[in-house]
């Protein structure tokens, strides 16, 4: 389905979904992140990236598992507490950052599929704005398998043409969507078509930065685990965790119980987003810790990108969205680092 | 290792816990930060983090006569005494 949108049209298509929930790009002082938009002439999609990607609306920071209490009995009341019915869409979804989600699809789906995530994930629904200009200057999109115009996760895909927007739906989700609003929508002319190939062929030109070799890394990585290089690139590394609470594609997860109350006995079971580049991220109850030094750490953050994930999964997990290289207080650039490893001669 | 095992708040990013961890934190600094404001450029969801910094920084100057970061041979704030302290708070 390939339509075409008046932008001056665009908060009457989101009005028109008011039977969803609906999360759109919105600025509070410098800082552009996914929120609920109660009012649809909020929504602006003249933006550079979020600071977090929309996995945080499939994906939360925290949520509940169970409830538990001591009932009157020798029991112990358990009650699963699962997202609520929500159809959601979200607006201005990055091509990179939706093609995050499907890797973490494979990670939470599978064999075992898990039903917080699927919940969240299959009630949403994904409209991309597609990048004729990189968001960010550290974007590598192209490096990775992704393009500033890719359908992978997206059930509709709005490119900029001007005046107007090129509107795409993949998905009888996507065209649903657009359908709740059908009054507004043009069909795309050939004149929209050519104009959209010709932006799609410069922003491509437009992405500077790349990883050299990157064909070769997966396979160099697996030579490298021993080697002292980590320590080297790991030194300024502070541990803060904001490359990875960041990152679209981590998905590392904590679950602890919170107790309310102790007598009677009433809790919940949380999970919450972890970090591997925090210290005690693999400290066992022994207090042995495998992991015990920046270098390590950072070792496997690289290999499970690059190496790991590409065996296990055959991706690499990146998007290339840059947001790591941008917001490391330290400098440490992951580009660099693996463009190192590619010249490693160790 | 018993010390460790002491939570003092939960893992959840929640109001509640978010508070405890910024006053533990702010509270730390009591005679330490010198208001070098990394901490506010570095932070990528812009939280005013010296906010809470400057409350302690002037506490230790008025109730102290402390400043941070101008004498490499100073004591630290919570390490040392002077006779004049103020001592109003111990009833």
């Amino acid at each position: 389905m390939e339509k075409v949108l008046d932008k001056k049209s665009f908060p009457q298509w989101v009005k028109k979904l008011s039977s969803y929930t609906v999360y759109a790009p919105l600025q509070e002082d410098e800082v552009w992140n996914y929120e609920v938009i109660t009012n649809p002439e909020q929504v602006n999609l003249d933006l550079p990236n979020t600071v977090l990607s929309p996995k945080k609306i499939i994906f939360p920071q925290r949520e509940v598992y169970l409830e538990f209490s001591a009932s009157n009995e020798d029991g112990l009341e358990v009650k699963e507490v699962l997202p609520e019915e929500e159809p959601s869409v979200i607006f201005g979804v990055r091509p990179c950052d939706a093609r995050a989600l499907t890797l973490t699809d494979k990670v939470f789906g599978g064999d075992f599929e898990d039903i917080y995530y699927w919940k969240r994930r299959n009630q949403a629904a994904l409209v991309g704005l597609a990048c004729h200009t990189p968001p960010s200057p550290n974007c590598f999109c192209l490096s990775v398998d992704g393009s500033p115009f890719s359908q992978e996760g997206l059930d509709v895909l709005m490119s900029d043409l001007g005046s107007k927007y090129f509107v795409e739906a993949f998905s009888k989700k996507g065209e649903e969507l657009i359908n709740a609003a059908k009054t507004l929508f043009k069909p795309a002319t050939e004149k929209d078509k050519k104009e959209l190939e010709k932006n799609r062929a410069e922003a491509k030109k437009k992405i500077s930065r790349q990883i050299q070799n990157i064909k070769k890394i997966p396979l160099k990585l697996k030579g490298m685990f021993d080697s002292p290089f980590w320590d080297e690139e790991s030194m300024s590394c502070l541990r803060c965790g904001i490359c990875t609470y960041l990152c679209p594609t981590c998905h590392c997860f904590d679950i602890n119980d919170e107790v309310l109350s102790s007598s009677p006995l009433k809790g919940k079971r949380i999970r919450t987003w972890d970090n591997c580049q925090f210290p005690d991220f693999t400290m066992h109850s022994s207090g042995h810790n495998p992991r015990q030094d920046k270098a390590s750490r950072l070792r496997q953050r690289i290999m499970h990108k690059f190496q790991y994930f590409v065996e296990r999964y055959k991706n690499y997990q990146c998007i290339g969205c840059g947001r790591c290289i941008s917001r490391c207080p330290v400098g440490i650039d992951i580009i660099e680092v693996l463009d190192k490893v590619s010249s490693y001669e160790g | 290792m018993n010390a460790q095992k002491i939570k003092w708040l939960e893992k959840s990013p929640v109001k509640s816990e978010n508070f405890v961890y910024h006053l533990v934190r702010a509270i730390h600094l009591a005679g330490r930060c010198i208001d070098c404001g990394e901490c506010e450029r570095v932070c990528p969801l812009d939280i005013p983090i010296r906010f809470l910094n400057k409350k302690l920084e002037k506490d230790a100057k008025e109730l102290f006569d402390y400043e941070a970061g101008f004498d490499p041979e100073q004591p630290s704030l919570v390490s040392s005494f002077k006779d004049k302290d103020p001592e109003d708070f111990i009833r």
